[in-house]
């Protein structure tokens, strides 16, 4: 066997990644040649001197220069989400009072409270926004809006309380009434998780929640919106 | 185990990530060292690697160690950042390129005629570790990884996205042209801004 053919198993013969029959071959030349044997001896010495190379210790201020990007990185993430949700805010409440004045002339929709008034505000709502699902709501960050919603319905005993929970749980609320046992509010997955938690513990139910989760799984599996995407909810609160 | 602190990450707790930066900052920061032979770039990778692991952190749910993502995010940046600095995207970061007569061209690394430079004459020249800073990037990589971190080639193939038979050849290759270099270096001293050198020559 040439030496340039031996040459070239130096490192598999070194670091044990040679076949049987390899291996032999490689010994037996070895044996025959001292070109070959000296070469092979300079070569493992230099790996083993390059074993004894140490890392450099890193700068003492790199850990907190990390974390302070870290971060700045997650305070302009909450600013984008607030601005995001002022700017919602703000046209949710050009909503309701469009809503208050539609429904001042649709007396028979006020009285039949339930699933028609939540239509008529989201379709509305839906109308205001061009491409439906997504719409950049300002400059500073985009967010998708699932088109269709989720509709929830929850059962509970003290519907006020239950409103409270819900209230005070997120800010995301597009529409709401005081008189109404009917809201609209943007969260993301995580945070409806998070909801039906807090629920819970007060005993309250999402009564087809399990369907609902499967349902949101499903749109974000198809790629529709992202994990971290707002999906509009229209919850409708009732005695059970 | 990191899968526990990326799943307080992902609840929220931003100070779980100093444990990730405890954990992997030598790490990071002694490969981009090595690519780019000075401090203040290393330190630039490292905190540049470290926020795409923060911002990618979900892709780490559930594994037991995210080092060899951690490497090859690093060695992607690094790369990336080479290729920019060099002005195309395409560029060979493997300057050994294979001559007729199985000789390697080197473009050697810091090839400014300094005066620093010009001291490096044989006599200083004994260290190996200068002889890796003169390798061309992926060659220093492999040498880095395996010789110096004691990856597997498994890990390494990973980490630098080649398959293990590459892995196997051009660590060979890398290796002897570091042995050739370095006794190139020893006899003749560093002053040479590019070298051809026949690495299967044992005469």
């Amino acid at each position: 066997m040439k030496c340039e053919k031996i040459l070239e198993m130096f490192s598999e013969y070194l670091d044990h990644q040679l076949d049987k029959n390899d291996i032999e071959e490689f010994e037996n030349h070895m044996n025959e040649c001292e070109k070959c044997q000296s070469e092979f001896s300079k070569f493992e010495k230099m790996i083993i001197k390059l074993k004894s190379i140490k890392d450099f210790e890193s700068p003492t201020d790199l850990k907190n220069k990390i974390m302070q990007k870290v971060t700045l990185e997650e305070n302009k993430k909450l600013s984008a989400k607030i601005i995001i949700f002022k700017k919602l805010s703000l046209f949710a409440a050009a909503l309701s009072v469009f809503f208050i004045g539609y429904n001042y002339y649709n007396q028979k929709i006020i009285s039949k409270y339930g699933d028609e008034p939540a239509l008529t505000s989201f379709d509305t709502y839906q109308s205001e926004m061009p491409n439906s699902r997504s719409k950049g709501i300002s400059d500073e960050s985009v967010i998708n809006i699932y088109k269709d919603g989720i509709e929830v319905n929850i059962n509970a005993s003290d519907i006020e309380n239950t409103k409270k929970i819900i209230e005070s749980f997120t800010e995301n609320i597009l529409f709401y009434e005081e008189s109404s046992n009917y809201l609209e509010m943007v969260v993301t997955k995580n945070e409806f998780l998070e909801l039906n938690k807090e629920l819970e513990l007060n005993n309250i139910k999402i009564s087809n929640y399990d369907a609902n989760i499967q349902k949101i799984d499903e749109i974000i599996s198809s790629g529709e919106i992202s994990e971290s995407d707002l999906i509009l909810f229209k919850v409708s609160i009732s005695n059970n | 185990m990191d899968y526990e602190i990326v799943e307080k990450i992902l609840k929220g707790e931003i100070n779980a990530f100093e444990l990730i930066i405890d954990k992997y900052e030598k790490m990071i920061y002694n490969l981009a060292y090595r690519m780019f032979n000075n401090e203040a770039d290393a330190e630039d990778i490292t905190q540049e690697v470290f926020l795409k692991i923060y911002r990618n952190i979900e892709k780490c749910e559930g594994k037991q160690s995210i080092k060899t993502w951690a490497y090859t995010i690093t060695y992607n940046t690094c790369i990336d950042e080479i290729r920019k600095r060099k002005g195309k995207t395409n560029v060979s970061l493997d300057n050994s390129i294979e001559g007729d007569d199985n000789s390697y061209i080197f473009e050697l690394a810091s090839n400014e005629p300094t005066p620093e430079n010009t001291l490096i004459s044989k006599e200083y020249f004994k260290e190996i570790e200068d002889a890796v800073n003169k390798l061309s990037e992926v060659n220093k990589t492999l040498i880095y990884l395996r010789d110096i971190k004691g990856l597997s080639y498994n890990e390494i193939s990973e980490i630098m996205s080649i398959n293990i038979g590459t892995v196997k050849s051009k660590l060979n290759r890398a290796r002897l042209a570091l042995k050739k270099m370095f006794w190139f270096f020893s006899q003749f001293g560093t002053n040479f801004q590019k070298l051809r050198l026949n690495i299967y020559n044992i005469k």
